[in-house]
Formats: C-alpha cells, structure tokens, sequence
C-alpha cells in the first residue's frame, strides 16, 4: 500500500516548470529510487514533498490525508523526513544533540528521552563520534549524522538526497549497510543517487526525471535500458 | 568538585546581595544603571540566539517606561502594578509587530526592528495631550522615594529574573529550537521546529522583560521623554556589552555589562565624551583578539593553560 502519492505534482520557478504533472508513490518497506540528470527536478521534488517549496498543481498525500498545503514542520511530525545534499549539520550544536533536534521536535519527547533516542540511533547508523564537536567529524559520519537527525523523527517516509555523494569506496559500502539497516525499520525510502551502482544495488524500484518529467518507472536493470532514459542521460545521437 | 562547580555563583550571589552594605548611595546608583543595562544585553542575546538580530530594543524599553509612567499618572495606579502592566502592554505591542514582522530574516528584520524604534519616539512627541508632547512627563515621587538601597535590590530581583529566564532559554528544548534555527533554518523546519512559533515566542518574551526594564528605569528617575527615554543608547551600550562579554549564552552578556558598565562609568568621570571613543576602541579590540566574547575567550585560556601545566 502506498504510503506517500503525489498527483501531477507541478512546480514552477518564474518561466522555468521544475516539476511537470509528476505523479509516483512508495510504500512501506519500499526503497524507491529516483534519478535522472542534473536539473532533473529531483531535489524540487524532495522540497515539495517536504514543504519546503509550495507546489503550483497537484497533491500530495501521506497515507489518505491530503498533505499539499500542511507546513513543513507539521509534515516533519506526521513522518516525513529528508536528508539535505549539502551537508549541513547545526554546527553550534554537538553530534548527539544534532541527532536529538529530530528526537525532540519529530516525535515530541523530553530531552532525557531524546537523549536515549539519539544515542539508539546511533547504534543502528554505526555511529561512533556522538561526544564529538562538529568540526572533528569526517564526511562519512556527517553524512550519518543528517540521516540520524532525520531518523530521529520517526518518519514513515523518508528522502535520502544524495548521501553517497562525496563518500570513496569503502565510505559508501558501509553507507549502504546503513541504509539497509534502516529499511529493516520498515519505513519506506526513497534515495536520490548519481551512483548508479548504488541504486541498482539497493533500490527496489525506480522513477526517471529528466526536465522535470517523470519518464520511465520500473526495476533498475530495465529503467536502465530503456532507451529514453538513456537519451536523457547521454544525449541524443546525432 | 560540586560545590567548587557553583563556588563562582554563590560567591556572586552573595556579593551581588549584600552590595548596598559595602558601597556608598553613588555607586549603589551606578550599580542600579549597570543591572538595568544588563537585563537589556542579556533579552537582546536570548533573541540573537535564534540568529535573529533585533535593532528594537530602545524602542520597547521606552514602551514600556512610558506605559508604567502614563498608567502611574493618569490611572492611579501604584507603581509595581504599572511596571508590570507596562511590560505587558509592551509584549502586546511586540507581539501585534512581531506576527507581522518575523516573516523576514537577518538584514531585513534588523532594519525594519530600526525603523520601528526609531518611529515610537515621534509617536510620543506627537501626542501631547496623552505623552506630554516633546516635554513628557515629569513623576511626583520616585521608586522607594530615591532610597537607593532598596530601588538596587529590586533592580537585582529582576536581573534575577532574566537570568532565570535567560537558563530556561539555555537549559530546555527551546535551546534546540533556536540554534537549529540560527544554524540552519530548513534542517530547523524538516525536523519538526515551528520556527515562525518560535520566533514570536522569543519576540515577545523578551520584549516584556525589556518594557518591565524601561518601567522601572522611569520609575526609579522620574521622567520619561522622547528623546532620553527612547536614546539609542538603550540599544548600542546592551549590543555592545553582549558582544564584549559574548553572545550566545547568559553569562556572556552579564560579564560584559559589568566590565562595560565599570569602566564607562570611570572613564565618563575621567575623560567626559572621550569615553565613547574607549568603547569604540573596546570592541575593535575584542573583535579582533577575542571575537567570541572575553568569557569565552577566558576560559578558553585557563583551560589551555591549565592543560600545558598537567601535561608538565
């Protein structure tokens, strides 16, 4: 069952149309992929779904309840949660409290609680560096860190925005034993990727953007064959 | 290890307490100064810590010095009630801008909160019958009638009080809220913050608390008139005392206030109008050589020192 569905999810920046009529869903346990090329509409897609950005046309739902125009701290406490592309930890807090603001604001909770939770999240992500300053972390752990901040919230959906990106061999081979320790959580996933290992390693299922529009949908190995979606990616031949 | 943890506080507690036994009606006055600056740098820091930086102080200080001053006068009401009322119509007022003015962030909040104390004092001006016009208005009697001993330990009192306030801000989630907000205003909201909320929370409140600060300094000189009640030095010297002592935190901006308030009350009887020149060197300095604050700075100091001699 569908957990997340947007309806002809349209969004559009002075004349440049981000989003076209983009309709997908996900469900539990589901980990979806979404890619395409640079300025495919993957982000703007995360943003709407979020709240950050307010769609021009379309819906959103989040099970049955039509979430288009909740504001994107209510969506955060009805369970939808994302990482950011750029790492953007809040420096002026430490490692745990950064994963505690999810704790304490996702799922409302004490700060005792979100104490424990921080630190059981922790666990699960392999995270050791939870008494460090910001500063000291490696790229590895602030990618950890953003997604422990985001899992804080209890979400039932939750965006991955590029979480392997920057991260070398060995980085991202333990990032994808996180993320399927997390899909055991039984949320369901969607991973925005430029690495296309990745994605036909973990994901079950992927859509295509390319300009905004959804163009293909499908398993990774036959999204992949697809001719227009190799058109998209690598250009037309001339 | 404990008690030496809140040696420094107890200490200070009981300086702060028995201050008028030990010092003379002058410096009790300069003490009273001091303490009323300092509540003003430490709501102007608990603001700032939701990287929001609001230029409005001196306007709702002087909201709320003449709200205490107009109910005393024309309501009969006794002192403490219009102080307290007075604070309170000067949170209403906040909160009313607040709602409309928190859409905007950083540069734009700083200006319009500029512009809005800066337009309070002309609305006084202009409202002869009700502010007394360009002259104000004179108080028959004065808090605790001028005894300075009692007006310093009310003044303590609520300095207390904004601290207490001040930790609240430091020791609960609404720390979380404001410096998630202040690092990153999108990761604030996708985790769950109602910044706007927040804002106008943190707004208001200490809005309040700085309308109570400006009712018990009209009540305690005697007066209030737009162009000293409204000074923009109710703003500059409270920014500039946080800075020194360093922002963020609660005991940043006290330091600051005592070592600001100290050296500007004995270089004002040493070299009149050349102080102003100190205070601007001052701040150079501590912006170069110590730009999170002297606090900071010190202990930062004496941990690294302490460090190097144990490592000996």
């Amino acid at each position: 069952m569908a957990v997340l569905r947007t309806q002809g999810l349209t969004k559009r920046f002075g004349g440049l149309v981000a989003l076209s009529e983009v309709s997908m869903e996900v469900s539990k346990g589901e980990i979806l992929g979404i890619i395409g090329p640079n300025g495919a509409g993957k982000t703007t897609l995360i943003n709407a779904v979020a709240g950050l950005y307010m769609p021009d046309e379309g819906q959103i739902f989040l099970g049955d309840r039509d979430i288009t125009y909740a504001r994107p701290h209510i969506r955060a406490k009805m369970g939808i949660a994302r990482t950011f592309q750029l790492m953007q930890p809040l420096v002026d807090l430490s490692a745990q409290e950064n994963i505690m603001v999810g704790a304490l604001f996702g799922q409302p909770q004490s700060l005792r609680d979100a104490r424990r939770t921080a630190f059981e999240i922790g666990e699960i992500l392999q995270f050791d560096a939870m008494d460090r300053s910001i500063a000291n972390l490696t790229a590895l752990d602030i990618k950890k860190l953003e997604l422990g901040r985001a899992l804080a919230t209890r979400p039932t959906v939750l965006f991955l925005d590029e979480v392997m990106a920057g991260l070398n061999q060995d980085e991202t081979k333990a990032m994808i034993s996180v993320v399927r320790g997390i899909q055991g959580q039984g949320l369901a996933l969607c991973v925005v990727e430029h690495v296309m290992s990745v994605i036909g390693e973990l994901t079950d299922r992927v859509i295509v953007l390319n300009t905004g529009m959804l163009i293909a949908e499908g398993p990774y190995a036959e999204v992949s064959a697809d001719p227009q979606v190799i058109t998209a990616y690598l250009g037309k031949e001339e | 290890m404990k008690t030496m943890r809140f040696l420094p506080y107890i200490v200070g507690a009981a300086v702060a307490a028995t201050f008028p036994l030990m010092a003379g009606v002058y410096i009790q006055q300069v003490a009273i100064t001091i303490l009323i600056y300092m509540t003003l740098a430490i709501t102007w820091d608990m603001l700032l810590r939701s990287g929001q930086l609001n230029f409005g102080n001196s306007g709702f200080f002087g909201i709320g010095s003449y709200a205490a001053v107009l109910l005393f006068l024309n309501s009969g009401m006794p002192a403490f009630p219009s102080i307290l009322l007075g604070g309170l119509i000067t949170g209403g007022v906040a909160l009313l801008l607040g709602l409309a003015i928190l859409r905007l962030r950083g540069l734009y909040f700083a200006i319009i909160t500029l512009a809005l104390a800066m337009v309070f004092p002309v609305i006084a001006r202009n409202l002869p019958g009700l502010t007394g016009g360009a002259a104000g208005r004179m108080l028959p009697v004065v808090l605790f009638r001028g005894d300075a001993a009692q007006t310093y330990w009310l003044v303590l009192g609520f300095t207390v009080l904004v601290i207490l306030f001040s930790e609240l801000f430091e020791r609960t989630r609404i720390r979380f809220a404001l410096t998630a907000m202040r690092n990153d205003e999108k990761v604030a909201k996708s985790s769950g913050i109602n910044v706007y909320m927040y804002l106008v929370f943190a707004f208001t409140l200490t809005s309040i608390l700085q309308g109570v600060a400006g009712g018990l300094y009209a009540h305690i000189f005697g007066f209030v008139a737009p162009e000293s009640t409204f000074s923009v030095t109710f703003l500059l010297l409270p920014l500039t005392m946080a800075l020194l002592g360093g922002i963020y935190s609660t005991w940043g901006p006290v330091a600051g206030a005592l070592i600001l308030g100290v050296v500007a009350e004995y270089l004002k009887l040493q070299i009149p109008y050349g102080h102003l020149m100190v205070y601007g060197a001052m701040i150079v300095v501590v912006t170069l050589f110590a730009p999170r604050g002297v606090l900071r700075t010190l202990k930062v100091q004496t941990t690294r020192l302490l460090a190097a001699r144990g490592g000996r």
